[in-house]
C-alpha cells in the first residue's frame, strides 16, 4: 500500500516543485489502473499492463501539461477535469472487464506479501530527492517552481522543464494506478482508486515538498490504510463498527492538514513550498 | 489575411456564453467519435454493429425530453443538479472551491432521515419542513467546517472536502449496513414513513419551487446586496477585500454555510422526493447518487457562475445524462457508464475552451510595409 502512495506522491511532488499543481492525481491513477488492467486481461502479460498503464498516465500528464502550461487554464480546473474525465471514461470502458484478473497471471510478490516494486518505489524517492537537491536539473526545476520569469531570464526553458516534470509525474501516477489494479487489488470494480489519489495529493502537502518526509508519510499512511481495512489484525476484540476504521485515514489526513497549515508550522517548515505553485507562466 | 492570437482584456458575459456553447458543440463532436468506436450487439440481425452517432443523439434527445419516457426524470435530476450547481457557484464567487457537495449531501441525508425516523408520527405538514430544516442544517454545518478552516488557516479546501466526503460516505454506510437504520434485507435502509413523502406535481416533487426560488434569491443576493458585493470582491482580489475592511472569515463561513445548506436540501429532494427511493436500496447506490453532486462543478463552470443561467444548464446536462445513461443503455444496448463518459468529455472540452476566456483569435489583414 505504501508503494502505491509513494509512486503517486513522488510524481506529484516533482510536478509541484516545477510549479504545476495536478489535482487530477486521482484521475491519473484511475487511467493507469484501468488501462493496465484491460491490457493484462487481454494479453495475459503483467509487464505489458504496467507499461501501458505508465504510458497512458504519461499521456494524461501531457494533456494536463498542455491545458495548464500551453493553454494557461487554471490548474485546479484542469486537474478536476482530468479527474472527472478519468472517472467517466474508466467507468465506461473498463466496466466489461469487471472481475478478477485471468488465472495464470501471477502477481509479483516476495514472500507472498511484499512486491518488488516496493524497492523500486523506495529507490525512486531517493533518486528524485537526489535529482532535486544535488543536480543541475533539480536546480532548474526548483527555479522554475519558485519564479519562472527569473528562471527564464537566466536561460532556463520554463515550458520544457514544466512539461518534463508533468509527464514524469503522469507516468508515475499511471504506474501507481497499475500497481493498484494489477498487484494490490487484482480485480476491477467501479472506481477502485476510492480516494487514494487524493490522500497521495495530501501527502505532498504534508511532506512540505521534501522527498524524505514524503517517504515517511507514505509508510505511515500505507500502514494506516491497511489497518483501516483489517483492524482486527492489530486490535483483536475491539468492538467498533468497521466503517469507523475506514474513516481513519481520511480523518487523520484532515488533522495533519490542519496542523501543517497553522502559521507557526508554515513559517518554520513550509519554506520549500514552490512560490509559483499553481500559477500559469505567461511570457510577456 | 491571417489569424492572430490576441489577449483579452475584459471578458464580456456574451462572449463567455458563446464560448460555453462552442465547447458544448465540440463535445458533441468528440463524443460521437467515442460512439462510433463502440460496437453493440444487434438482436435482429445477430451481428455486432457500430453505433451511428446521429441515431444515438436522436435517441438521447427523444428519450430525455419525451414526457412518456424520460422527461420526468430529466426535470427531477435537473433540479438535483441545480441544487448541486448552486451549492458550488456561491462559494466559488468568493474564491472557494466547494468540492464537498457530496459530503454535504450525505450529511443532509442523515439529517432528513434522522428526523423522519425519530418523528414518524407527525403529519406531513410538520414533518416535511422539519426534514428540510434538518437536512439544511446538517449540510450547512459540514460546509462550515471547510469554510472556517479555509479562511482561518488557508487549508487546501479541495483535499479537505474530499476527505470529508469520504468520511460522510462511511457514516452513511455505517448507518445502513449494521447500524441503527438497517432495514429488513441486507444493506437496505428502513423505509421512510408515508408522511415524509414529498407532494408531487406531475412527476416532480414540490422542491422544484424551492430550488428555483433559491437560484433567483442567489442572483439578487449577488448583484443587489452588500454581502453579495463583498463575496464578489473577495473572489476577485482577496488582498484588496481584506484591505477594504471585509472579513474573509465571515464571508467564507457565510458562503460555505449557505452552499452546504443547499447541498443538504438536495438530499431531501432526491431521497424523499423521488418515488424510486423511499428507501435506499444499497449503500453503493448512495455513492453513485452522491456523485451527482460533482456534476454541479461542471454545470457551475459552464453557466459562468450565474445562478439564473444555471437553470437551463442543469436541465440540459440532466437531459444528456438521462438520455445517454438510461436511453442509450436501454435502447441501443450501450454499456454502463456512458453518461459519465459524456460528462468527462464535456468537462475536459470546456476546460480546453477556457483558453478563449483569456485569448481570442482575430483576423488581421496583411498590410504592405513601405
Amino acid at each position: 500500500m505504501a508503494t502505491l502512495f509513494m509512486f503517486a506522491a513522488i510524481g506529484e511532488l516533482l510536478d509541484q516543485r516545477s510549479g504545476v499543481l495536478n489535482v487530477g492525481l486521482e484521475g491519473l491513477m484511475l487511467f493507469g489502473a484501468a488501462s493496465g488492467f484491460i491490457t493484462t486481461t487481454l494479453t495475459g502479460s503483467l509487464l505489458l499492463g504496467f507499461l501501458v498503464g505508465m504510458a497512458v498516465g504519461g499521456a494524461v500528464g501531457l494533456l494536463h501539461g498542455f491545458l495548464s502550461i500551453s493553454l494557461r487554464v487554471n490548474q485546479v480546473v484542469s486537474g478536476m477535469a482530468i479527474w472527472i474525465l478519468a472517472f467517466g471514461l474508466t467507468t465506461y470502458l473498463a466496466n466489461p472487464f469487471t472481475g478478477p484478473l485471468p488465472r495464470g497471471v501471477s502477481s509479483w510478490r516476495i514472500g507472498g506479501l511484499l512486491s518488488p516494486l516496493f524497492f523500486v518505489a523506495v529507490a525512486l524517492v531517493f533518486i528524485i530527492w537526489f535529482i532535486l537537491s544535488k543536480t543541475h536539473l533539480g536546480l532548474k526545476i526548483r527555479a522554475v517552481g519558485e519564479d519562472p520569469s527569473v528562471a527564464e531570464a537566466s536561460g532556463i526553458n520554463v515550458t520544457r522543464t514544466r512539461y518534463l516534470c508533468v509527464i514524469i509525474g503522469g507516468v508515475l501516477g499511471g504506474l501507481s494506478g497499475a500497481f493498484l489494479s494489477l498487484t494490490y487489488l487484482g480485480t476491477w470494480s467501479h472506481n477502485p482508486v476510492a480516494g487514494r489519489g487524493w490522500i497521495s495529493l495530501a501527502l505532498v502537502f504534508f511532506s512540505m515538498w521534501r522527498p524524505g518526509l514524503l517517504f515517511a508519510g507514505a509508510l505511515i499512511f500505507g500502514t494506516l490504510w491497511q489497518f483501516a481495512l483489517a483492524p482486527e489484525m492489530l486490535l483483536p476484540g475491539l468492538a467498533l463498527p468497521l466503517q469507523f476504521y475506514r474513516m481513519i485515514p481520511f480523518a487523520v489526513t484532515i488533522v495533519i492538514l490542519i496542523v501543517v497549515s497553522t502559521e507557526r508550522f508554515r513559517k518554520r517548515w513550509g519554506l520549500a513550498k514552490p512560490a509559483a505553485l499553481g500559477l500559469p507562466y505567461v511570457k510577456e | 489575411m491571417r489569424l492572430k492570437l490576441e489577449r483579452r482584456l475584459v471578458l464580456t458575459g456574451r462572449d463567455a456564453v458563446k464560448i460555453s456553447i462552442y465547447s458544448i458543440i465540440a463535445t458533441f463532436v468528440i463524443f460521437s467519435i467515442l460512439l462510433m468506436l463502440t460496437e453493440v450487439w444487434n438482436e435482429k440481425e445477430q451481428k455486432w454493429e457500430r453505433v451511428n452517432p446521429l441515431e444515438a443523439y436522436k435517441e438521447i434527445f427523444s428519450f430525455a425530453f419525451d414526457p412518456e419516457f424520460g422527461l420526468g426524470l430529466t426535470i427531477r435530476r435537473g433540479m438535483l443538479l441545480l441544487f448541486a450547481t448552486l451549492a458550488f457557484i456561491l462559494p466559488l464567487r468568493a474564491g472557494i472551491w466547494n468540492i464537498g457537495g457530496e459530503g454535504q449531501f450525505y450529511l443532509g441525508t442523515v439529517g432528513a432521515f434522522g428526523v423522519a425516523y425519530a418523528l414518524s408520527d407527525l403529519p406531513s405538514g410538520a414533518l416535511i419542513p422539519l426534514m428540510l430544516i434538518a437536512s439544511a442544517l446538517c449540510g450547512a454545518g459540514y460546509g462550515a467546517i471547510t469554510g472556517y478552516l479555509k479562511a482561518r488557516l488557508n487549508v487546501n479546501e479541495i483535499v479537505l472536502a474530499i476527505m470529508l466526503n469520504n468520511i460522510a460516505y462511511w457514516l452513511i454506510h455505517f448507518l445502513i449496513v449494521g447500524g441503527p437504520w438497517m432495514g429488513t434485507a441486507e444493506s437496505v435502509s428502513k423505509p421512510l414513513p408515508v408522511s415524509a413523502r414529498a407532494p408531487m406535481i406531475w412527476e416532480v416533487p414540490f422542491t422544484i419551487f424551492l430550488v428555483l426560488a433559491i437560484s433567483v434569491l442567489l442572483y439578487f443576493l449577488l448583484t443587489k446586496f452588500k454581502i453579495g458585493y463583498q463575496i464578489r470582491a473577495l473572489g476577485h482580489n482577496p488582498a484588496a477585500a481584506k484591505y477594504a475592511g471585509m472579513s474573509p472569515l465571515k464571508i467564507s463561513l457565510f458562503v460555505m454555510t449557505v452552499g452546504g445548506a443547499i447541498a443538504g436540501i438536495a438530499a431531501y429532494h432526491l431521497w424523499a422526493g423521488d418515488p424510486g427511493f423511499y428507501m435506499i436500496p444499497k449503500p453503493q447506490s448512495y455513492q453513485q447518487q452522491g456523485q451527482f453532486m460533482y456534476y454541479g462543478i461542471i454545470c457551475g463552470l459552464i453557466c459562468v457562475l450565474n445562478p439564473i443561467a444555471a437553470i437551463p444548464t442543469a436541465i440540459f446536462i440532466s437531459g444528456m445524462t438521462v438520455g445517454s445513461g438510461t436511453g442509450l443503455i436501454s435502447r441501443l444496448g450501450l454499456g454502463f457508464g456512458i453518461d459519465f463518459a459524456f460528462l468527462g468529455i464535456l468537462f475536459l472540452t470546456f476546460v480546453a475552451f477556457q483558453f478563449f476566456h483569456q485569448y481570442r483569435i482575430v483576423r488581421v489583414k496583411k498590410t504592405r510595409m513601405r
